[in-house]
Order: C-alpha cells, then sequence, then structure tokens
C-alpha cells in the first residue's frame, strides 16, 4: 500500500523537528537524503533519544526487529517510511 | 493461561513440530544439568572446562537448525523448574513483588521469541547466554536496563590501579565486610537499549534492585564493569555524563581498571572518540561502579520521597 505523499510530508516535518531538537541543532537542514553517518552528534545515545521521542510523539511502539531496522537505517527518509507505515496500520 | 501452562503448551508443540525433539531428550537434561548445577554462582559467560568442552562436542553433533532447537528446549525446560522450584521458594523468603513480577515478564517474553523467532534467534552469542542464565534463574531479569546476578566483589580488579585507589578500594571493603562476598553483578541488556538506556530507565533499575536488596539483609550492595563509567566520559560525552552522575550523586564509587581495551572496542563506534581515540586524548577504559548496600538504600528512600 502507497503511503499518501501528505503522510510522509508530515512524518519528515515532525521527525525533522525531533532530531533537530534531540541534536540540539536549530539550524539543521534535514531531509530525506539526510544521512545520520554524517552527523557527528547523531551518535548510539541520541539514536535512543530519538527513538523514543519518535515512539512519543506518534504514539506507536516499535518491535524488537523495527528497532534492530532503524539501527541499521542511514538516511532519514528510510526512517520517515517506517514510521508512516506504522501511523497508517 | 498460566505461565507453567504457556511453557507446557510450547513444549508440546515443539515435540509436535519437530520429530527430533524427543531424540535430543538426553541432550536437554545434560544441558539443564550443566546450566543448573555447574554455572550457578559462576558469571554468566564464563563457562567451566567441562561444559566447554561437552558443548563443543555437542555443536559438531548436530546441524544447525537442529541446535536451534537444543537451546529452545533447553530454555523452556529451565524455566519451567525455575517456575516451579526456584521461584516458590524464592517468594517463600519474601521476595518483593517488582522481582516476581519481573521474572514473569522476562519468561513470557522468552516464550514469544521462541513461539515467533526469526532465523537471528538462539544463535550461540551473548544473549543465549543470558537467556540460558536467566532461565535457569542464575541471573536475576529486572524490568528495566539491566539484568543481576549474585557474585563476589573482584577484589583483584579494584586494587590494580595505584595506590590511592588501594586506600580507598580498602575503604570500601572495610566497610562491606563479608557481604563483598555477597553482591550483586548487574549487567546491561543490549534488547533493552531503547528506552531503558536512558536516565529513567537506569533510575528505574537502582530503585527496582534497591526494593530486591532491601529484602536480603546479607547482600552487600551491586557493583558492575563498563566502559561508560569512565571519568573522562564527562568531557569526552557529556550526553552519556548522567550514567556515572545518577549512582555517583547516590553513593557508588568508581574505580578504573588497569585492562586495555582495543581499538574495535564498542566505545569506539562513536565518531567523536573515535578521533580523540586516533589523536591520543582518549583511551577506553572499563571501570567499575560499587554502590554499597547502605548508600543505595539510602538513595532509593530519597528518590522514593521526592516522587511522593
Amino acid at each position: 500500500m502507497a503511503i499518501p505523499a501528505t503522510v510522509l510530508a508530515t512524518v519528515l516535518a515532525t521527525t525533522s523537528e525531533i532530531i533537530r531538537d534531540i541534536l540540539d541543532e536549530d539550524s539543521l537542514e534535514i531531509t530525506e537524503q539526510t544521512q545520520r553517518s554524517a552527523l557527528e552528534s547523531w551518535d548510539s545515545m541520541a539514536q535512543i533519544q530519538i527513538i523514543c521521542a519518535i515512539e512519543k510523539d506518534f504514539a506507536i511502539k516499535f518491535s524488537l526487529d523495527e528497532l534492530e531496522q532503524l539501527n541499521q537505517m542511514d538516511s532519514v527518509g528510510d526512517v520517515v517510511s517506517l514510521v508512516s507505515v506504522k501511523t497508517s496500520a | 493461561m498460566t505461565l507453567v501452562e504457556l511453557l507446557e503448551s510450547i513444549k508440546t508443540d515443539l515435540y509436535g513440530q519437530y520429530a527430533q525433539a524427543a531424540d535430543l531428550d538426553p541432550v536437554v537434561q545434560d544441558y539443564v544439568g550443566f546450566v543448573r548445577q555447574v554455572m550457578k554462582g559462576r558469571s554468566y559467560n564464563v563457562y567451566s572446562a567441562d561444559m566447554t568442552l561437552w558443548l563443543e562436542e555437542v555443536e559438531t553433533r548436530y546441524d544447525i537448525p537442529t541446535l536451534k532447537l537444543l537451546r529452545k528446549l533447553t530454555l523452556i525446560e529451565l524455566m519451567t523448574i525455575s517456575v516451579e522450584v526456584v521461584l516458590q521458594h524464592d517468594m517463600d523468603k519474601h521476595l518483593p513483588k517488582s522481582a516476581i513480577e519481573a521474572v514473569n515478564n522476562w519468561f513470557q517474553g522468552l516464550c514469544r521469541r521462541i513461539q515467533e523467532t526469526g532465523d537471528h534467534e538462539f544463535d550461540n552469542n551473548d544473549l543465549f547466554h543470558k537467556d540460558l542464565a536467566i532461565a535457569a534463574l542464575n541471573m536475576w531479569p529486572s524490568n528495566f536496563i539491566c539484568h543481576y546476578e549474585p557474585r563476589p566483589l573482584p577484589r583483584r580488579s579494584i586494587f590494580s590501579c595505584g595506590i590511592r585507589q588501594i586506600v580507598s578500594a580498602a575503604q570500601v571493603l572495610i566497610s562491606l565486610g563479608n557481604r563483598s562476598q555477597s553482591m550483586y553483578e548487574v549487567h546491561v541488556e543490549d534488547r533493552r537499549l531503547t528506552p531503558h538506556f536512558l536516565q529513567d530507565g537506569w533510575r528505574d533499575f537502582y530503585l527496582e534492585l534497591s526494593e530486591r536488596i532491601e529484602s536480603e539483609p546479607g547482600i552487600g550492595g551491586i557493583f558492575g564493569k563498563a566502559w561508560f563509567w569512565d571519568a573522562s566520559m564527562k568531557e569526552h560525552s557529556p550526553r552519556m555524563s548522567y550514567l556515572r552522575d545518577l549512582p555517583e550523586a547516590g553513593g557508588a564509587v568508581f574505580f578504573p581498571t588497569r585492562g586495555v581495551l582495543g581499538s574495535d572496542h564498542i566505545a569506539l563506534d562513536n565518531p567523536r572518540r573515535r578521533r580523540l581515540f586516533e589523536a591520543g586524548q582518549y583511551t577506553p577504559t572499563e571501570t567499575i561502579m560499587i554502590w554499597p548496600r547502605a548508600k543505595l538504600l539510602d538513595w532509593a528512600y530519597g528518590e522514593r520521597v521526592k516522587n511522593q
């Protein structure tokens, strides 16, 4: 099932806000192409904080497998896709 | 369905699903015997020479799917004994409700994983060794970031790093007296990093463990070994400083150990620490945290009052 573009855009906007807030970089421009590995401050601690904030803001709960997937993902676009699928379910 | 019924039903399913399950029965019993008798009182990942030899022989005798089945059957058998014997016996000793709940929650979760397992589960790795120790209740699960196992304080490690450390280590040992032989060693559970590695998960863990310790007057306190308790983390990774600040504010003491951690250590997965390491400005150092009983209980009391 294709996720509507409006949902993807909303999830991207909220996720970007979370990432900026946790990395404490207000001016950071985040797109779907933004890569975690390119941001030094996005370390494993930040990753845990970001995932927890996403779960809270979107009222979702990731399974262990999904957490594993999230930890393997490098691009914000992949994170947004997974969150969009979960919020649309 | 009660936990005992759930365990019985999973066992029946596994025997129905796999023809070789019945043939594995004697091996399962040997495995259970090793874990319950030989591993009791040992660190969860330090196997005896006998058990290592036996495991090597078993690993060469069977193919991977059969080994995974063997591990699942062993876990089921250990949990069944733990629920029927160990837990009942320990409940009679007035264990706090949180400790019993934590075991029930972990066992339910492990049952779920056995039923729904993917290919990556039940390999012979550190996570399985933890599952094995917990199923036998050689190690106890909590509801939060760490598990804990009864261990003596490792005197040699805390005396290994300089004269100043020897004096403070001696003070800790004197204050603990004989109870330094009966401590709980804490181990981080990697499957619970999100969200419990954050500050709340650690605080809740220490609070839960304080309830357990309060019910056991013979336990001297808790200790653990980790790179993230190193004092230099405050400077290099300030976002992780709560890991040390929290127990330190409650009276825990820290001793760096002399052991050298290699360049492939997990602490160096972080790009900033890797850069500092390569510039010679940071070396991952394993540090022992000791939180003596009285201090831990005082801290927990203060936290509870604060939260009321």
